[in-house]
């Protein structure tokens, strides 16, 4: 009778052939990154720029109230720290500019416009182009901006246009009109330029949460955990059930069998998660990420955080233990798998902020596996790792264990 | 024939039908998901008074949301909580007598009764939502400073009441268009009208991840079948052709799926462009994936690099995020050319272009292989 | 007639093939004999056109048959020592690969398909089927050229006596018909039918007469 031992050392043999291929794979890529990461963040035209959002300007800009409003934007408003204009002699230009990433969006003003914006009757649109392909989230928050501005505008024109209606009626001359127009149209743009004396902000300080990097951190970190798994399909090919069937005769049933393959495959992706967490202090080590900013993202001890992705790796390792073994099929067990991570992680809030979706969806997130193990890291990051978060894995471990053993008994039947 | 038969026995297994059904089941979850109430931002705004600044701004935040969700609370110390756990981007806390805020606004452009944005930390998302805020409030001051101006300028400062009446009713009833921004895209050609929910928008990329995905795994099938010798008496003049056409019979079915999907999704454009991008995207990921197996050769290499591969082409090409940096890098990638020639025909040619380098690419590295 | 002459391969330091020379006349049997290792399969995948060789000349009827693939692909058929089939699919689908579907019909009525009894499990999943069955299915989907020359790779290995017959009777024949058959083999039936044999040791291949005395058979191994 073989021994449990004896299949475990035949299933570490195997699984370890992928290891130096996987560190090689997780080397190249961290030089890759780090390479570009000093590229970008050493690059003069970087650091300069990084701050603006570069909006390209096509058309007329000769307009009193057009070149008023990019006067305004690149020298007077708050938004001059964001906004950069950059003005281009026709279309084409700016889409090539706009191709090459060399400007965020730009608007193409035409004399319609211009008349239009003049007369206050805005009949014609003004139209912006903000991707030169699908439409993302990003665009999404420019069809807000344009909102803001649309309410700026419509409103004080409303005035303006009241003043111009009533001096009508009470009979004023046509050149008092226009210098009393004139003056409110510049009580106007004052208001604009003070708005945001309306408001304070008053930052709260992250006492209960993750920092933005913090966050994203995390959450790429956890899906790329996820991926790992494929990096040893090639493990869970090519064995028939004839092959459980015969093991089963030498004393070794479903549970052992699923027992001693899943051990060497989490082994397998333990080592390439604290492969990966050293690569990263390396990285910090070499100042291309400057410690003192990820201490201040909440980030700090990442042998600590290493560990603690122990049993983030059983859930996971479980989870595509479980995927690989229901589904036959090196497609099938691929195109699932993916499907599922990606789902899991996009819900969980490991790519948008959690307040991003609907409150249910939230809820759902949050108790789902991916979910489970972001709530864990949080906690962790945050120094107070929770001890309820860690059952939830465990049991969702468990389940997912049990799931696999099920499936290879009714193969080995 | 031969091919046709190859497509039978995929279809034979429970399996492929059930990964072919992934794709509908997780777009319909997504859009339920999206039909529920969300917002880019979810703003959390408390307003304790009831006097016609507030009510107005009650009125106007629950009315018209945008793309942005508000809750109205009425205890200011939950929402500040809520803040504190994320559970809200951020909080607006107004002050009892917002009239007097407003007021002050249109007379003097300052004021001490401020309204308070509770933010955890300062960024991006918060300085567009203070310009929410600002927006939201500028109707009434700009319709204050009216009123100040025309009583000040046309009625001598001190109107009687049928007066102030006639400004109120002429300036509520001016009707301006309100909408001056209007959103184009390059290839007007490519556009549907459909409205989609923003949650939606990256369905379109995580289904072009799932094609490239199943590209290079139909080369890990094809290596399957190579060692169980399918291809002992399959010789053909073209290889490279045979080899095509073998990933064609794997890629059709889900492709026409993930059409489906896209469809059922809200984002699918014109039925021209969806098809000859979705050609042509195929064309590229099977010619990538194919170049990837001819210098690799083995499942365990394929399977080593797909994490690293997926996760460079998810950040890299515009399917969460679309960054504007390394924009030469991201050419390297199929989905990219992909996402942006749904609605640029510049990309359509780019795409085009790269799967046909691709396949000379392929095709030379297959003759040299052969000849060694 | 068919000629193999100075047919070398190498793998790595390890010279599998050290210049083998034998010809095969129309309708003989050639036995390859040779230890687990020995270089027979890598001499029939040769000769099939799965690898190429280092150095050497494979001619039919004076046709180069290495330089000319499709004349190859045309003349000579491999069956390999697993059943290359598609597993999900029937014998009939595993048929329709190789054959259009009117000689398809006519080789299972009267032809080398109902001589290898085919027709009986016409309808049968290959992940179904016995061991026979699956090598009967592999031959018949390698013969769909009318090949003059096929190569087999222990063509009656682990399967039951009744099927070797079969298998047997079919080898006779195909080489009734002018065919000529080059087996690599263990089975001493196989040996039997053989009109030639060689031994294939370390590289080299010697001819080899076998008179019924196993022993003697295997010292020469």
């Amino acid at each position: 009778m073989v021994k449990f031992r004896d299949y475990l050392l035949i299933q570490y043999k195997r699984i370890f052939k992928l290891l130096p291929g996987i560190i090689a794979m997780i080397l190249v890529t961290a030089v890759l990154l780090t390479a570009a990461g000093m590229a970008l963040v050493y690059s003069e035209t970087y650091n300069a720029e990084r701050q603006r959002y570069k909006l390209g300007v096509v058309g007329d800009t000769e307009d009193e109230m057009i070149s008023l409003g990019v006067y305004m934007i690149g020298t007077l408003d708050e938004s001059r720290y964001m906004i950069e204009l950059v003005e281009y002699d026709n279309e084409e230009e700016a889409k090539a500019a706009m191709r090459d990433a060399k400007i965020s969006a730009y608007i193409v003003i035409t004399e319609e416009f211009s008349d239009a914006l003049n007369a206050m009757t805005n009949d014609a649109k003004l139209k912006y182009y903000a991707t030169s392909g699908q439409k993302g989230i990003s665009n999404v928050m420019m069809d807000e901006i344009a909102m803001i501005a649309t309410n700026i505008i419509v409103y004080s024109e409303t005035g303006i246009c009241t003043l111009r209606q009533l001096m009508k009626e009470e009979g004023f001359e046509k050149s008092v009109r226009y210098e009393k127009i004139n003056d409110l149209f510049m009580i106007y743009i004052s208001a604009l330029i003070t708005r945001t004396n309306v408001a304070e902000i008053t930052e709260l300080g992250l006492s209960d949460g993750l920092s933005t990097p913090a966050y994203y951190f995390s959450g790429i970190l956890l899906f790329f955990m996820l991926l790992l798994s494929f990096c040893a399909i090639s493990y869970f090919l090519g064995t028939k059930d004839a092959s459980y069937k015969f093991m089963k005769s030498k004393g070794i049933g479903a549970r052992s069998q699923v027992l001693v393959e899943y051990i060497p495959f989490l082994t397998l992706n333990v080592i390439c998660v604290l492969i990966t967490m050293g690569l990263i202090s390396i990285v910090v080590a070499t100042g291309v990420i400057d410690a003192s900013s990820l201490e201040n993202a909440g980030i700090s001890d990442l042998g600590e955080i290493a560990l603690s992705l122990l049993p983030v790796c059983i859930l996971f390792s479980t989870l595509g233990f479980m995927i690989f073994e229901l589904l036959i099929g090196v497609i099938n067990k691929i195109l699932v798998a993916f499907m599922l991570y990606i789902g899991m992680a996009y819900v969980s809030g490991y790519f948008y902020p959690k307040p991003f979706f609907p409150e249910t969806v939230q809820k759902a997130g949050e108790i789902i596996p991916s979910g489970v193990a972001f709530s864990y890291m949080g906690a962790v990051l945050q120094g107070n790792p929770r001890v309820i978060y860690l059952l939830i894995m465990l049991g969702y471990s468990v389940l997912f264990m049990g799931a696999a053993m099920l499936a290879r008994r009714q193969k080995i039947r | 024939m031969r091919y046709l038969l190859l497509l039978k026995r995929l279809l034979k297994k429970k399996s492929y039908i059930a990964m072919l059904l992934v794709v509908p089941l997780m777009v319909l979850l997504m859009n339920a998901m999206s039909s529920a109430d969300a917002g880019l931002m979810t703003i959390g705004v408390y307003i304790p008074g009831t006097d016609e600044s507030s009510q107005y701004l009650m009125e106007t935040l629950e009315s018209d949301q945008g793309n942005l969700r508000f809750v109205i609370y009425d205890d200011e110390g939950l929402l500040r909580k809520d803040v504190e756990r994320q559970q809200l981007s951020e909080g607006w806390i107004c002050p009892k007598d917002l009239d007097s805020a407003i007021s002050d606004m249109a007379s003097k452009g300052q004021t001490k009764n401020k309204i308070q944005i509770l933010i955890r930390e300062t960024g991006l998302t918060h300085m567009l939502g203070r310009e929410v805020l600002c927006s939201r409030i500028y109707p009434i001051i700009a319709r204050q400073m009216a009123i100040n101006y025309v009583s000040e300028n046309v009625y001598g400062g001190n109107p009687s009441e049928e007066q102030l009446q006639h400004i109120l009713e002429t300036y509520d009833n001016y009707g301006i268009n309100g909408n001056l921004f209007e959103m184009g895209y390059i290839d007007e050609a490519g556009t549907s009208e459909e409205e989609v929910s923003y949650l939606m928008m990256p369905l379109r990329g995580i289904l072009a991840l799932w094609l490239l995905l199943l590209a290079i795994a139909a080369s890990m099938y094809y290596l399957e079948d190579e060692a169980n010798g399918l291809f002992v008496w399959w010789k053909a003049r073209a290889d490279v052709l045979r080899d095509f056409l073998y990933y064609i019979v794997i890629m059709t079915i889900p492709t026409v799926m993930v059409l489906l999907g896209l469809k059922i999704g809200g984002v699918f454009t014109t039925f021209g462009r969806e098809i000859i991008a979705i050609i042509l995207y195929d064309i590229t990921v099977i010619a990538l994936a194919s170049i990837f197996r001819e210098v690799i050769s083995s499942i365990k290499g394929l399977g080593i690099i797909t994490p690293i591969f997926i996760m460079a082409s998810a950040i890299l090409s515009p399917v969460f995020i679309d960054l504007k940096e390394g924009r030469a890098l991201q050419k390297f990638c199929p989905t990219f050319h992909y996402l942006y020639c749904i609605h640029d025909e510049y990309y359509v040619q780019s795409l085009l272009s790269f799967g046909v380098i691709l396949i000379i690419i392929w095709y030379s590295i297959h003759t040299i292989k052969k000849h060694l | 007639m068919i000629e193999i002459k100075n047919m070398r391969k190498r793998y790595g330091k390890h010279e599998v093939l050290k210049s083998v020379d034998f010809s095969v006349e129309p309708g003989e049997i050639v036995g390859i004999l040779g230890e687990n290792g020995s270089g027979k399969s890598t001499l029939l995948t040769i000769l099939a056109g799965l690898q190429k060789p280092d150095s050497g000349f494979f001619n039919i009827d004076g046709k180069d048959l290495l330089k000319q693939t499709k004349l190859r692909n045309e003349l000579v058929s491999y069956v390999p020592q697993e059943t290359p089939l598609i597993s999900e699919l029937t014998a009939w689908d595993n048929l329709r690969m190789w054959y259009p579907t009117d000689k398809l019909k006519k080789e299972l009525k009267d032809g080398f398909l109902a001589m290898l009894g085919i027709d009986q499990f016409i309808k049968v999943p290959v992940n179904q089927m016995s061991g026979g069955m699956k090598k009967r299915l592999t031959i018949g989907c390698a013969i769909n050229s009318n090949p003059k020359l096929m190569l087999l790779d222990e063509p009656t290995a682990a399967l039951d006596l009744v099927c070797k017959e079969r298998i047997y009777t079919y080898f006779e024949q195909f080489k009734r018909r002018g065919g000529s058959l080059i087996i690599a083999t263990h089975e001493v039936q196989e040996i039997e039918l053989c009109d030639k044999c060689y031994i294939l040791k370390e590289g080299k291949l010697k001819p080899y007469k076998y008179d019924g005395d196993i022993p003697h058979l295997i010292g020469r191994l």
